[in-house]
């Protein structure tokens, strides 16, 4: 079932519509079949009885001589009447299709039928030529009999046109038992009226039209539902691409708040959310920067005073607190502010960025090599690249030693992405930790980080000014020992333009 | 490291501008301690009065003062005299950077400075300002001039971009910029080594903790067709480098 059941929200109303559909249907069936059926069943009855009674009232107003001819008149339906002294039928228990039938003849005579009316759920043909031969039939027709009491009147016979052909004819084959109704009607000169009528042939419940029309209903009703339920839940595609946008960029433009009444209150709600963000991002950054303006005096005026200083080991220490302290401000300021999003991508040669950041580190006495292509155009942000390169840098020689640092062309979504790794020979970090480590003012080891004097936002850092260009920062543990930092960036103009500069 | 080497004008005359009386004073005993004089004002007044008094070697001028703002005083400063000015700005708020040159200033510090780093820039400035006329005096920015354009390559002075011919961005390092600046700055003449480290330093770049020529071999990796065979920038035996294309200014 589990495996039946789709995962998208999209499938599974998709299929929930699509099996009502199915019930609603098949119960609309079913109550259309059973309407029909009785509707059928029904009408067939009250044709019976109303022609039986008719011929019933036909009968007691003509003369007993008129009395067949008259019956032949009202053949039809299958129906089969005789004229008899006696009812020749027995009476089946007054319930199911017997009573129904009864019910049906009381409103054709408009009163109860009483014993005057018999009725038998029988199989074969009443008037086969054996089983009549003998009977008191009703049919003389001479003319001039008029007024005589038919039960009276011994000369009754059958009428043989009747008889011979009709009965056999309408009603041989196929029946099975309980497919006829025999049946015989008092009328009021004692004498009975004696019918046989084949009961409403059951129809078949499931035509291969109606499936067929069933079948083409539901799977329009579910393609049209389909249709609005993607339609509907189209509005979800786009929340999710702009809660996306949103991670990665605060300022992303705002959602358009248009569309259905519910879509668009949602897009005012997340709008709001996001203007909520914003502000409160803002005030963050307003603050440190009020902080650290309102530092730059103290610290500019300490920096003097340790130069004043005549003790060259505190005025060493004082000067490396300093440093540490301004690192701290810059640094906070720079991840709040998130000032790589003003960056325009530009085209530039990131073998060059990737080289230059490695000598500008080389050149501070800490070992980084590069190895890789000497030229490589590429669209990207500069400076936020340049950040986010030197803080990996940093941060391998700070924890590794050194920084062996390399770049790839990889093939990504079918444009070729760039992936530089930073290696380091250090001792790593434990699994659990590597996505921690890019937690603002996470510290490896507290002890170790302060010798080496991070701040914690190294990484931080590293991957907010990559995630400006769409790219990605992981960290992992190298299988030689060490820990690699990967940083991804994403192909961001038609290939064919990046052809690598000689 | 290599320093500048001696002290050029150890009895130059300092003015301070600065609306903090406490950073006016350390600063003046700092600079005294390493053999400057030193007047102190703490407004455009102040600056104009002492001005008036006697010769000024260098000012070294805060952006934020009470009155004129260090700007306006700059660029007045500029209209009437040729005195050396270097700025005090706001921690990284690189657009009194740029209006600051652009209005005429030899060279700024970001404050909370570090003092022996404001020393160096001073040393330099100073000994720009006194280089012979027709000598390196051209070194100092002209205002107007914020792009040099050589061989295809564009070199933006303020945002400190190196550009190629097809729009693409060469990364340059803070010493490889500096480097370069000089050196498109003096096309066709000679410059030593030292030369070109008081004009690369002049440019604000960190100090050098690599030889003029590791950078020079870096630059032309980034720069010439064929680094083996430099076409951009030359070496001269025994004298130092010569930057070869013709170079335009706009």
């Amino acid at each position: 079932m589990s495996a039946l059941w789709p995962r998208s929200l999209v499938g599974r109303t998709i299929l929930v519509l699509f099996l009502a559909i199915m019930v609603s249907n098949g119960l609309g069936l079913a109550a259309y079949l059973w309407a029909r059926q009785s509707f059928q069943v029904d009408a067939r009855d009250r044709a019976v009885a109303e022609r039986v009674v008719a011929a019933a009232r036909l009968l007691e107003d003509s003369p007993p001589s008129d009395r067949p001819a008259q019956i032949w008149r009202l053949r039809g339906f299958g129906l089969r009447m005789q004229w008899a002294t006696e009812p020749m039928v027995g009476n089946d228990p007054d319930d199911g299709r017997v009573s129904q039938v009864r019910h049906v003849f009381g409103d054709a005579l408009a009163r109860k039928p009483g014993d005057g009316l018999r009725l038998s759920l029988g199989t074969g043909p009443l008037f086969g030529r054996g089983r009549v031969g003998g009977a008191p039939m009703a049919g003389d027709d001479r003319p001039g009999d008029e007024g005589r009491e038919a039960a009276g009147d011994q000369r009754h016979r059958p009428g043989p046109p009747m008889m011979a052909g009709g009965m056999a004819g309408g009603m041989a084959g196929g029946m099975g038992p309980g497919d006829r109704l025999h049946g015989a009607l008092r009328l009021d000169d004692g004498s009975w009226l004696i019918f046989a009528a084949p009961l409403a042939p059951p129809s078949p419940l499931w035509t291969s039209s109606m499936l067929i029309l069933i079948g083409a209903a539901s799977i329009a009703a579910a393609v049209i539902a389909a249709v609005a339920v993607w339609r509907a839940s189209a509005p979800l595609s786009m929340f999710t691409a702009a809660a996306e946008r949103l991670g990665r960029d605060l300022n992303a433009q705002p959602l358009a708040e248009a569309g259905p009444e519910e879509v668009a209150r949602a897009a005012r709600a997340f709008n709001a959310m996001q203007a909520r963000l914003q502000q409160m991002v803002r005030q963050r950054t307003q603050m440190l920067a009020a902080l650290s303006h309102d530092l730059r005096t103290p610290l500019t005026r300490l920096r003097l005073r340790a130069e004043l200083l005549d003790d060259g080991e505190q005025q060493g220490r004082i000067r490396a607190d300093l440093d540490q302290i301004e690192a701290l401000i810059t640094t906070s300021l720079e991840y709040v502010r998130d000032a790589f999003r003003e960056e325009r991508p530009a085209p530039l040669d990131l073998a060059v960025l990737v080289q230059t950041v490695c000598d500008e580190a080389d050149d501070a006495g800490r070992a980084a090599r590069y190895r890789g292509p000497e030229h490589l155009t590429f669209v990207a942000r500069p400076v936020a690249l340049r950040r986010a390169l030197a803080n990996l840098i940093d941060n391998a020689i700070k924890y590794g030693g050194e920084a062996a640092v390399s770049l790839v062309l990889e093939p990504e979504n079918g444009l070729a992405g760039a992936i530089i790794t930073v290696d380091d020979c250090g001792p790593g970090l434990p699994e659990a930790e590597l996505e921690r480590a890019f937690e603002p003012f996470y510290r490896a080891d507290g002890s170790r980080s302060r010798e080496t004097g991070g701040i914690g936002l190294g990484l931080a850092i590293a991957r907010a000014a990559t995630e400006a260009d769409g790219g990605t920062v992981t960290l992992a543990n190298r299988a030689g020992g060490g820990l690699r930092a990967t940083l991804s960036l994403p192909r961001i103009e038609p290939p064919g333009q990046a052809a690598a500069r000689s | 490291m290599t320093q500048p080497s001696a002290q050029s004008l150890p009895s130059a005359h300092i003015l301070i501008v600065d609306d903090d009386r406490e950073i006016r004073d350390l600063l003046s005993r700092f600079l005294g301690k390493h053999g400057y004089r030193v007047s102190v004002a703490g407004d455009g007044r102040g600056l104009r009065k002492i001005l008036a008094e006697g010769a000024i070697d260098l000012v070294i001028l805060d952006i934020m003062l009470p009155g004129e703002d260090g700007l306006s005083l700059c660029r007045a400063l500029r209209a009437s005299s040729a005195v050396p000015i270097v700025m005090l700005t706001a921690i990284g708020e690189d657009v009194d950077r740029i209006v600051g040159l652009e209005l005429g200033a030899d060279d700024y510090v970001a404050k909370p400075f570090n003092p022996r780093e404001l020393l160096a820039r001073i040393r330099a400035v100073l000994r720009r300002a006194a280089a012979p006329p027709g000598g390196l005096a051209g070194a100092r920015r002209d205002a107007a001039a914020t792009n040099l354009r050589f061989a295809g390559w564009r070199l933006d002075l303020d945002r400190r971009e190196l550009t190629a011919g097809d729009d693409t961005l060469v990364a340059l390092s803070g010493g490889e910029f500096g480097l370069l600046a000089a050196l498109a700055l003096h096309p066709q003449r000679v410059l030593s080594r030292d030369q070109l480290l008081d004009l690369a330093r002049g440019r604000g770049s960190a100090a050098f903790d690599r030889s003029i020529d590791v950078q020079i071999s870096r630059l032309r990796r980034k720069i010439e067709r064929d680094p083996q065979e430099p076409t951009l920038i030359k070496t001269v035996r025994g004298g130092g480098y010569l930057f070869a294309p013709d170079v335009q200014r706009s």
